[in-house]
């Protein structure tokens, strides 16, 4: 119960801390107008965004057409940080952290309660993909002039290649029906968690807006399945890809 | 002296084309000059008691001087100069060669280049920059090659008073010259440009380029502000690191500082650009072992003054540095930003961070166990005690089956459903 609810904290945490702590960091001089002195060691980026979710098992399926459930009601907005360590010119280490969650309320499509109101229960998808792997910067990010100053490049596109888990939860809690027993209406809680492997690929620009700050927008592209637990018996891996939409500042780190 | 003076102007640089006649700031550098302190145009007291000075007569074309060093009525030294930046064959003091004279600037900096062997063996190049750096005086920036390493030496002149025991020709020069002269000097001692500034940078010897750029600025003269876009056009015409880096050094004195190398004051030693920084900079941005966050110099120290661990670096080479440690007030691992102030401060250094701080205390209340398992034939079926709230479903009056929308209706969640069944909606 408690346990996605931690570690969409921890994400958010995550990245107002690092928020706080790099633009407290950016606000000490070390560059000069239009350029630091030396090429960051690390970027970090705090991104939001909207998270799709392709949605594509049949668990989704079947909530789909039991309950007033579509698929866009298990998108949701999706808060991330990524930790880059830039190896050269084009080439950057990144690790990332984001979280993404939707609750949807939903009835019964087709029954309601003997006393009139609806058979009611919500569903909670929770998605926190943590993932690392490698950014190439088509164009690099800034250029290396001397050994004293580095100068951010206007705008630079990337593409990028990452692994890792993703921590899921697929919850639903609310009223059901027992179809087996007289159609009687029950107070019920299911649920499935767990990491699933994770791959990510994903392309963006980077737009410089200042020495130590950039604005980055990115589209990435999650694959995740994993079985479901024996909460739900009978269903395919639950579906946890899907697109995702952010933009953020990035906080060059010198 | 003598030699010293005659190596500042041999000159010549085969790769650089012949400019052509030019016409000069000769009439600026005409007159008399003493020697000045290192880092000013202020007359140097040793070098007035010598009575050592060095006088420039304008010749009789404009790109003609003729340099003397002149001790009271005595002539030590006599050179001519043509800045026609055409090459030109020398011989002087055993050693001979070829040089070069440009004006750069409009005329308002002269680039000497020449390159000489001497008889007894030793063969280099020489390059000068004549600069005015204030209408009070100017600066000689002369460095001398060979093999791998270039010495560079700034020496600034100020105006010498006259001295009635000067040759005729001389006195002559410094009375036709009062103030034709100063405004001659105000009128060349403009800053150079971008384009110049590339041009020097790229065609004379890196040595003299950075002692020149510094000389200028203990002269007061910092120059042009230095931005990225400036950095980057510096760098697409060509002009090295090195000297990009003092550009940048200059332009952030609060950052960086130069230091003399030797034992000689204002001496530049090649390849001493900024040295030393007072709060970040050259020395830590070269050192490999400061750039990792996972190198020794990462390592933490404990400060009991801010109940904290924090970097090493703060008292070594290196400035702040971000780093895991462990908080031993927190509860737990840390991510946290450090800082620390380098060289001798009576800082410590401080930190902070957010910690993970594990659950400390939870309100218990009654659990009720409403495990479900979901079939995929057999739907939904209660696994727990107590589920069954005595409701029954109905199908519902109006279906709602295919609208694809969620509602927001309240739930009852998992409290118990009043006796209810399911009705199949018609």
């Amino acid at each position: 119960m408690r346990s996605h609810h931690t570690l969409v904290r921890l994400a958010l945490v995550v990245a107002a801390g690092a928020s706080v702590a790099t633009t407290l960091r950016a606000q000490s001089r070390y560059g000069g107008p239009g350029y630091l002195f030396g090429e960051p060691f690390a970027n970090v980026t705090v991104r939001v965004g909207y998270a799709q979710s392709q949605a594509s098992s049949d668990i989704f399926g079947y909530s789909t057409s039991l309950f007033t459930l579509s698929k866009k009601d298990f998108a949701a907005a999706e808060f991330g940080v990524d930790l880059a360590f830039p190896a050269g010119d084009h080439l950057e280490w990144v690790f990332s952290l984001d979280a993404a969650q939707r609750t949807a309320n939903s009835e019964y499509r087709d029954w309601t309660g003997s006393d009139g109101l609806p058979i009611a229960q919500k569903t909670t998808l929770t998605r926190v993909p943590l993932l690392a792997g490698a950014r190439w910067w088509l164009r690099p990010q800034g250029r290396r002039i001397g050994s004293l100053a580095w100068v951010p490049s206007r705008w630079a596109p990337f593409v990028s290649l990452q692994g890792g888990l993703m921590y899921h939860e697929f919850k639903q809690e609310g009223d059901f029906v027992n179809f087996s027993a007289g159609n009687s209406v029950f107070a019920g809680n299911l649920s499935s968690s767990g990491w699933a492997p994770t791959a990510a690929a994903a392309a963006g620009l980077s737009v410089n807006l200042s020495p130590n700050l950039a604005l980055l927008t990115q589209a990435r592209y999650v694959y995740a399945r994993k079985s479901l637990s024996s909460d739900f018996q009978g269903f395919q891996p639950i579906d946890l890809s899907g697109l995702s939409i952010t933009a953020g500042l990035t906080f060059r780190l010198r | 002296m003598r030699r010293l003076i005659a190596s500042f102007l041999l000159l010549a640089v085969a790769a650089v084309p012949r400019a052509g006649a030019q016409s000069g700031a000769w009439p600026a550098y005409a007159g008399c000059w003493s020697p000045g302190d290192p880092g000013s145009v202020a007359a140097s007291t040793a070098a007035a008691a010598t009575g050592l000075v060095r006088c420039i007569l304008p010749g009789a074309s404009a790109d003609r001087a003729t340099i003397l060093t002149v001790q009271g009525a005595k002539v030590l030294d006599r050179q001519e100069v043509i800045a026609d930046g055409a090459e030109h064959v020398v011989d002087r003091d055993g050693c001979q060669g070829t040089e070069r004279a440009t004006w750069t600037g409009g005329g308002a900096r002269l680039i000497v280049r020449g390159a000489l062997r001497c008889a007894s063996g030793p063969s280099g190049t020489t390059t000068s920059i004549f600069d005015i750096v204030s209408p009070g005086g100017w600066v000689q920036v002369a460095g001398v090659r060979s093999g791998a390493s270039t010495e560079a030496r700034p020496q600034w002149y100020r105006r010498a008073g006259t001295d009635s025991t000067w040759p005729a020709e001389v006195r002559d020069v410094v009375a036709r010259n009062g103030i034709a002269g100063d405004l001659a000097r105000v009128s060349a001692s403009a800053d150079p440009d971008l384009t110049e500034l590339a041009r020097i940078a790229t065609t004379t010897d890196e040595s003299v380029v950075r002692a020149w750029l510094v000389s200028r600025a203990e002269a007061g003269r910092r120059g042009m502000p230095m931005n990225g876009e400036t950095l980057v056009k510096l760098a697409d015409a060509g002009v090295s690191g090195t000297i990009t880096d003092a550009l940048v050094a200059l332009a952030n004195p609060d950052e960086f500082e130069f230091r003399s190398g030797t034992d000689q004051p204002g001496v530049i030693p090649a390849g001493g650009v900024p040295n030393m920084p007072r709060r970040m900079g050259y020395s830590w941005a070269n050192d490999p072992s400061c750039m990792s966050p996972w190198s020794p110099s990462a390592w933490m120290y404990y400060s009991p003054s801010y109940g904290g661990y924090f970097p090493m670096d703060a008292w070594g080479g290196c400035a702040g540095r971000y780093a895991f440690g462990y908080a031993p007030f927190g509860r737990g691992w840390s991510l946290g930003l450090a800082y620390g102030y380098p060289y001798g401060s009576p800082y410590l250094g401080y930190g902070g961070g957010w910690f993970w701080t594990p659950v400390s205390a939870f309100n218990p209340v009654p659990r009720v166990d409403t495990r479900t398992t979901l079939s995929r034939t057999g739907g939904y079926v209660p696994r727990g005690n107590g589920q069954d709230g005595g409701r029954t479903a109905t199908p519902h009056p109006v279906s709602t089956s295919g609208t694809g929308s969620s509602t927001t209706t309240s739930s009852g969640t998992t409290s118990s459903g009043g006796g209810r069944t399911a009705v199949k909606k018609p």
